[in-house]
């Protein structure tokens, strides 16, 4: 069938554009990574999604009128897709919430609850199709594909389209 | 080839449909009511004929992107008891040959329709193609005079419940107020002024949005510079759909690509904020009640 080309769709948590804006020595190996992944979003290659909470928080950080306004003109790019909260993404956030706090006591080593913001941005994802969603964020790696997570693949920035830019080999 | 079947014959009729699809063939059998003896009006077949072309045109409009292209001609045509009409799509001369993406789409709508499932309408109809397929059957539509019409387009007859189920399907879920950003295109300033919205992802189905007298010399600037621009609004959605299927525009938003700083002039714009990323954005998330 003649449809439309189906784009790769990355996910970033804050801490992904965190790790950049601070070119954090302790993430040098994932650095290259994130930096390809948005040339490709500035050649229309691939496209980025980005939750208003990410912004939320960002914004907080960069505490700069001038460089709020930078940032924010950043994510207007034709390929960057600042998502809302909609009635939709509220309710798979609640429903993953449950999910979370009624797993079973394999999991008592985990914290029964999960933040709201982190399911939100999870939710998002998930509702808007994105093949992966990039975090720093740990405790998400073993959750990654499951029904926990709304079977979303969650992993460190890694260029998936290209396939040029691995960490450790940059 | 049979193009009709009795209805007592609907079912797994999906090898029909592809037959048909394959030659980018459309047939369609308009039974007229008792009160004419069966004979189809004139203005019935007439009105019918154009609404399905109508809606053939949408449906490849939503396959391709672009503006249709198909042209259709009447292969064969009986009129009396019943009307029975095939239309049939020319072979394309340049693009690719889409005919049976069309057919197919259509006819597997159809059945959707018919069969009650509006849960799985393919993605890409947007509103208007929806509204084509609530359109099109209306000569059939129950609650309309003369209900004893019936229409059987392919092997699916038009049934109450195809009717119940577009119905359903083009009805407002729920609606919140919040933007949504794409690539704005075909103003239309007839009635209510609006324009087509295209969103992230590309493919996706257009969005309907409708904005104030007050607005139209910045939404013409903005079409004619083909920029993208955020709406902030009323957002109407229906069932299973990502985005919005229609927006009360309150203000839009042009943004200008050349505008736009690079990804690379932000490296290192935060170094000097102490703390490791993941820990900086964990304390702003852990002041939310768990």
């Amino acid at each position: 069938m003649n449809g439309p080309t189906k784009k790769i769709v990355y996910s970033w948590d804050a801490n992904v554009f965190l790790a950049h804006f601070k070119q954090e020595e302790n993430k040098k190996e994932y650095l290259s990574a994130i930096s390809a992944i948005y040339d490709e979003v500035e050649r229309g290659s691939v496209e980025l999604l980005v939750s208003v909470i990410v912004v939320a928080e960002m914004l907080d950080l960069i505490n700069d009128p001038r460089m709020s306004d930078e940032f924010q003109r950043l994510l207007k790019r034709p390929n960057v897709r600042l998502m809302d909260v909609t009635p939709h993404i509220a309710r798979k956030t609640a429903e993953l919430r449950w999910k979370w706090k009624s797993r079973d006591e394999s999991h008592i080593d985990e914290p029964r609850n999960i933040k709201t913001p982190d399911v939100i941005i999870i939710a998002t994802a998930a509702h808007c199709g994105a093949s992966v969603l990039h975090t720093f964020e740990n405790k998400y790696d073993k959750h990654s594909g499951t029904p926990l997570v709304s079977n979303l693949k969650i992993t460190k920035p890694i260029l998936v389209s290209g396939q040029k830019v691995f960490p450790g080999l940059t | 080839m049979r193009f009709f079947v009795d209805t007592a014959q609907r079912g797994s009729d999906l090898m029909a449909i592809h037959k048909n699809a394959e030659d980018g063939l459309i047939s369609f059998r308009l039974i007229g009511a008792e009160v004419d003896d069966g004979c189809v009006r004139v203005s019935d077949l007439s009105n019918c004929m154009a609404k399905i072309h109508g809606c053939l045109k949408h449906v490849e409009r939503c396959i391709t992107g672009t503006s249709p292209s198909l042209q259709y001609v009447i292969k064969k045509m009986h009129v009396g008891s019943p009307a029975d009409c095939e239309l049939f799509a020319k072979t394309p001369k340049r693009k690719n040959d889409i005919r049976k993406s069309v057919s197919t789409l259509l006819l597997t709508t159809i059945a959707s329709l018919a069969a009650g499932d509006n849960g799985s309408l393919d993605a890409r109809l947007d509103y208007e193609a929806l509204k084509s397929f609530q359109e099109f059957p209306k000569v059939a539509r129950p609650a309309e005079e003369r209900s004893s019409r019936r229409l059987i387009v392919g092997v699916h007859e038009i049934n109450p419940t195809y009717f119940v189920t577009i119905d359903e399907a083009l009805s407002i879920e729920e609606s919140s107020y919040g933007s949504i950003s794409g690539s704005l295109e075909r103003i239309d300033v007839h009635k209510s002024p609006q324009f087509s919205l295209f969103p992230r992802p590309i493919g996706s189905p257009s969005v309907r949005c409708y904005f104030g007298d007050e607005m139209l010399g910045q939404i013409t600037d903005a079409l004619k510079t083909k920029s993208h621009v955020t709406v902030y609004g009323k957002k109407d959605y229906i069932q299973g759909r990502l985005h919005p299927l229609r927006v009360k525009v309150d203000s839009v938003e042009i943004h200008q690509n050349d505008q736009i700083p690079s990804f690379a002039s932000f490296a290192g714009c935060l170094k000097d904020i102490e703390g490791d990323s993941v820990d900086l954005i964990r304390k702003i998330r852990n002041e939310w009640p768990d």
